[in-house]
């Protein structure tokens, strides 16, 4: 090792592991086998993992880095067969191993955490079974044995009161409780080796934090070796000693995390880093973004297959494909043009994209200064709002009344939510799931009713308006939805889709809706010929900004995103992200962006509003609710992102908001966050925290705020 | 697909796009430029989904040989005359052989012509049957799908009290009271077979609801009409059509039947199930020409339109899931 590399900790380990590594990869390669043609999927993997160290896999979707997880489960989806290399596990070579051998190994030796944990799990068995399960096929355990067992992998994991929730079913539980489920499970047998594929994705940040913190106080009390595939750069930074980056079924780059993030070679890793929005990006400055969109897995092409995306190719990408260049097994990168070699930064909160863009000779993407639109939104604040929400209010009813007289309970998606959206303003809402946002967002463009309270367009109340003054005014209020595919028709060209708010308005004749068609497709990037395509001939976010031109049709006063981004992988948000900024410069559209992505938000937003269980608990500027958080659930929040930047990940405070969002059905008294709030007193419980000034446009719901409030 | 690859401006290399004009054309993005290559085997629409059964083996060969047992059954006695009218008692139960390709009947009528004229019959009251349980069946669930609610679960009750009535039971009592012509049989057959596709539109109009393309309608200010004549029914015409094949195939079969029970057409009309039943009785004197060619030809008809309707739906669901 170079004695240039920080002595960090973790390096260190690296050393004394990669004398006996628990997993070995060596050029492996597993293709799709049709007939007598085998179409690549993984091309030369080499990965190594040591005792007790963390390997993190990142990637795109259709990179194949779940692909490589299962290659080492041998659990290959039908048709698909390594085709070369090795995967010695333990002195053991995997890559032929029988199948009865291979069942002796999965479960008891190597396991797995999948990410969707309602699929993963089985919905007729008890939890408690599940976990006993492998006990009793590896360890030779009794029924009863197994289960003792399984109580206290159950409690291991932080599932409050084991023994009650063995005889619960898996929907019983909720999605961070079932997540702590399947972990008990593959560790039942304590394994050498976990592989957990995109374990925290479908879970909320809070939660998030809480599992990967999890799962690194378990990997060092089992001494286990763990593969995190993930698609975050964030989650790799703080919990990961070495990172594997893959592209196009190959490893691109590999590398200590430190190095890896310091000094980083390949420029498809620099280009990633570039485009991730984060809490500390100059928000007056676009984000930096990848063209074009990652390949499909099994797509296999001459040559690079980042070439076409990459600002550093060469003729040469295109002609011979890069390999792995093993000399350096510190830091392995597959580039013939690689980034030049950086000194490592100096220690302190330096973003990493900084030694990138140093580099001026060859910018990834050029960074359009965003106008001076930005700061000056902010001086609207005198302009009348166009959205104004007066204590609103949304109930769902649970079940149906049968019998009158009977009272029914309700669940309390939204209770009494006030804001006020100034034209030209991007207001951001996060929170998490089920905490209401979602609901709110449908009420503002009257997809939903308000069981209380007023939404008002420039001043008019939408539940008072008639039907067709409704249907007349929806021409100002727009939604952008977070799934492309299911927001646009299967059967409908691009064009019909874009025509038809057009058509429903009644705006311009047959001719003119055509030419605005045209000057969308122009507005949003695509090409006036992919007006014939439909929807499953486009990539994902080639259809998510057919969503926003398609929001953009009516010039409306307001469009509501929500989830504009989240479906889309890392490196084609920011393109998304950029275009919804650029398109708002020129309307003046005003946004109200829903997301449970605070960096997302961060960046988009001239304003936040963070809602918990259905209440607004804390709004101002994003730099005043960024920087100065008042409410501990903000903080909370701020602290549970991962910052993809392994030096701030290490040194952060361990995950401040504990447990889960408790139902909306009952919500607690008092001050809703109370159950769940480090500094949480008597009085919380009592009385609800009403709204309070902290200066500026900041607000925030709290008895025992952070900061002080203003008078 | 219709795009041609020189319509689009690949021959810029998309990565030179964004460098020099920071501001003059902050709308163009460079980042989306190149559409994807169209996949030449899966254009769009219902021209993608004729693509997508082309490539069903199977499908293709039950497409053949429903061709082929149509034109059997239709143009075959333009070519082949026969006289399937008068009773040539004299000329019964004759072995395929001489003048009579497969032999005749106990009424010593030509098999193969009898066969072709069964065919008719069996066709035309399955597919009447069938058109009139899915106009029927689709209106139902989709109404009752729509409307949702209360009208929702009465209707669907109505369904479940039909389904349990034993339908050969009511079918024969029905076919004894009226005569048996091709239009009654396809009434009978037809009114009794909505039930499945009532369920199956309900069920696909309930989850066409709530995607969001239907509710970004909603959203942009269309009208309910807007909302199904133009994203409910294409939606859902795709399983609609794979619907009818099965159940077509289900009529033949139903009206196979009764012929067989003695409740189908009157002579000298007949259907496949007619000649089987009448085939049946003199099984044990070897007259196997009776029961071979038309069973043959009754299993293979109803195979094709499974085989069809197999590869439509999963044409169908490609174009739904490609994603």
């Amino acid at each position: 090792m170079p004695p240039t590399t920080p002595p960090a900790v973790a390096v260190a380990r690296t050393r004394e592991n990669t004398v006996d590594p628990v997993l070995e990869v060596t050029s492996l390669s597993a293709g799709l086998v049709k007939g007598s043609t085998v179409q690549p999927i993984l091309t030369d993997v080499n990965l190594q993992l040591g005792a007790g160290q963390t390997l993190g896999i990142v990637g795109e979707s259709g990179s194949g880095k779940s692909m490589t997880g299962l290659a080492v489960m041998g659990l290959l989806p039908k048709g698909v067969t390594v085709t070369g290399g090795s995967i010695r596990f333990r002195g053991t070579e995997l890559a032929d191993l029988a199948e009865a051998d291979y069942c002796r190994l999965r479960g008891k030796d190597i396991a797995m955490v999948f990410q969707d944990s309602l699929t993963a799990l089985n919905p007729t068995r008890t939890i408690g079974r599940q976990v006993a399960e492998p006990a009793e096929l590896h360890l030779g355990l009794g029924r009863a044995a197994a289960l003792s067992r399984a109580t206290e992998l159950l409690g291991l994991v932080g599932v409050p009161r084991p023994a009650e929730r063995l005889a619960a079913y898996p929907h019983e539980l909720s999605g961070g409780l079932r997540q702590r489920v399947m972990i008990a499970m593959a560790l039942v047998c304590e394994p050498s080796l976990l592989i957990a594929d995109e374990p925290t994705t479908a879970l909320d940040v809070t939660i998030q934090a809480q599992i990967l913190e999890l799962l690194d106080d378990l990997r060092g009390q089992l001494g286990m070796a763990m593969m995190l595939i993930t698609h975050d750069m964030g989650v790799v930074a703080g919990h990961t000693e070495r990172v594997g980056v893959m592209y196009g079924g190959s490893i691109v780059e590999t590398a200590d995390t430190a190095r890896l993030f310091q000094r980083t070679r390949h420029p498809y890793t620099a280009a990633l880093l570039g485009s991730i929005p984060r809490l500390d990006s100059d928000r007056s400055v676009e984000l930096d973004s990848i063209p074009g969109a990652p390949p499909e897995l099994g797509d296999h092409r001459v040559g690079c297959s980042f070439a076409d995306r990459c600002t550093r190719a060469q003729p040469r990408c295109r002609e011979q494909t890069p390999e792995l260049d093993l000399a350096d097994p510190e830091h392995a990168f597959a580039c013939w043009n690689p980034e030049p070699e950086t000194a490592p930064a100096a220690a302190g909160p330096v973003p990493i994209e900084l030694s990138v863009r140093t580099d001026a000779s060859a910018p990834l993407v050029s960074s359009v200064p965003a106008a001076s639109s930005v700061p000056a939104a902010w001086s609207v604040t005198s302009s009348p709002p166009v959205i104004e929400l007066r204590e609103l209010r949304k109930e769902y009813p649970l079940g149906r009344r049968l019998l009158p007289g009977r009272e029914v309970r309700t669940v309390k998606a939204v209770s009494g939510v006030s804001l006020q959206v100034r034209a030209g303003e991007t207001f951001g809402l996060v929170g998490e799931s089920g905490c209401g946002k979602s609901t709110l967002g449908r009420m503002v463009v009257a997809l939903e009713d308000a069981s209380a309270g007023a939404v008002l367009l420039e001043g008019s109340d939408l539940s008072r308006m008639s039907r067709t003054e409704l249907r007349r005014r929806r021409r100002d209020l727009q939604l952008m939805f977070q799934d492309s595919f299911d927001s646009l028709d299967p059967h409908l060209t691009v064009s019909e889709s874009l025509a038809e708010p057009l058509e429903i308005q009644r705006q311009g004749s047959a001719a003119d809706r055509t030419e605005r068609v045209g000057q969308l497709l122009d507005e949003i990037g695509l090409p006036r010929s992919a007006a014939s395509r439909y929807p499953h001939e486009l990539s994902g976010g080639q259809r998510q900004r057919v969503g926003l031109a398609r929001a953009l049709a009516l010039n409306p006063k307001v469009i509501v995103a929500d989830e504009p981004v989240s479906a889309l992988d890392v490196s084609i948000r920011s393109q998304i992200l950029n275009l919804m900024r650029r398109t708002q410069r020129e309307h003046g559209t005003t946004y109200i962006v829903i997301s449970h992505d605070l960096t997302v938000v961060r960046y988009i937003a001239d304003r936040i509003g963070v809602m918990y269980l259905g209440v607004l608990v804390e709004t101002g500027t994003s730099d005043e609710v960024y920087d100065t958080p008042a409410h501990p659930y903000t903080a909370g929040l701020i602290a549970a992102i991962p910052v993809p930047d392994p030096r701030v990940a290490r040194e952060k405070e361990r995950a401040l908001v504990r447990g889960e969002l408790p139902s909306p059905v009952d919500p607690p008294s008092g001050c809703r966050f109370r159950t769940r709030c480090p500094l949480a007193q008597d009085r919380c419980a009592e009385v609800e925290p009403p709204l309070r000034e902290f200066g500026g446009t900041h607000q925030a719901a709290c008895h025992f705020p952070l900061i002080d409030p203003v008078a | 697909m219709i795009v041609e690859d020189n319509a689009m401006p690949a021959s810029t290399p998309e990565n030179s796009l964004p460098e020099p004009a920071p501001a003059t054309r902050p709308e163009a993005p460079p980042a989306a430029a190149l559409l994807p290559k169209p996949d030449p085997r899966s254009p769009g629409g219902w021209r993608g989904v004729a693509h997508s059964f082309a490539e069903s083996k199977l499908g293709l060969i039950g497409a053949a040989i429903l061709l082929l047992a149509v034109g059997f059954c239709y143009l075959g006695p333009l070519f082949y005359r026969t006289d399937q009218l008068s009773v040539d008692v004299l000329n019964s139960f004759l072995p395929p052989g001489g003048g009579y390709p497969l032999g005749t009947d106990d009424q010593g009528f030509d098999v193969l012509g009898r066969i072709m004229l069964g065919g008719q019959a069996s066709l035309e009251i399955g597919l009447l049957a069938a058109l009139i349980a899915t106009v029927i069946g689709t209106l139902y669930g989709a109404i009752a799908g729509l409307a949702g609610g209360v009208l929702d679960s009465v209707m669907m009750r109505i369904v479940d009290i039909l389904m349990s009535v034993p339908f050969l039971f009511i079918v024969l009592i029905v076919a004894t009271r009226f005569s048996s012509t091709v239009l009654s049989l396809s009434l009978v057959l037809g009114l009794f077979a909505w039930l499945m596709p009532a369920r199956l539109v309900r069920g696909e109009v309930l989850v066409l609801r709530t995607r969001e393309f239907v509710i970004a309608v909603k959203g942009m200010g269309g009208s309910r009409w807007r909302t199904i004549s133009r994203h409910l029914v294409p939606n859902a015409l795709g399983v609609i059509v794979v619907n009818v094949t099965f159940q077509v195939a289900d009529a033949i079969l139903a009206v196979a039947t009764l012929g067989f029970l003695g409740f189908g057409l009157y002579f000298p009309q007949t259907d496949w199930g007619g000649q089987l039943s009448g085939g049946v009785s003199h099984l044990l004197d070897g007259y196997w020409w009776l029961i071979y060619p038309v069973a043959i030809c009754l299993i293979g008809v109803v195979m094709a339109l499974n085989f069809v309707g197999d590869a439509l739906r999963d044409a169908v669901d490609v174009r739904l899931r490609r994603r």
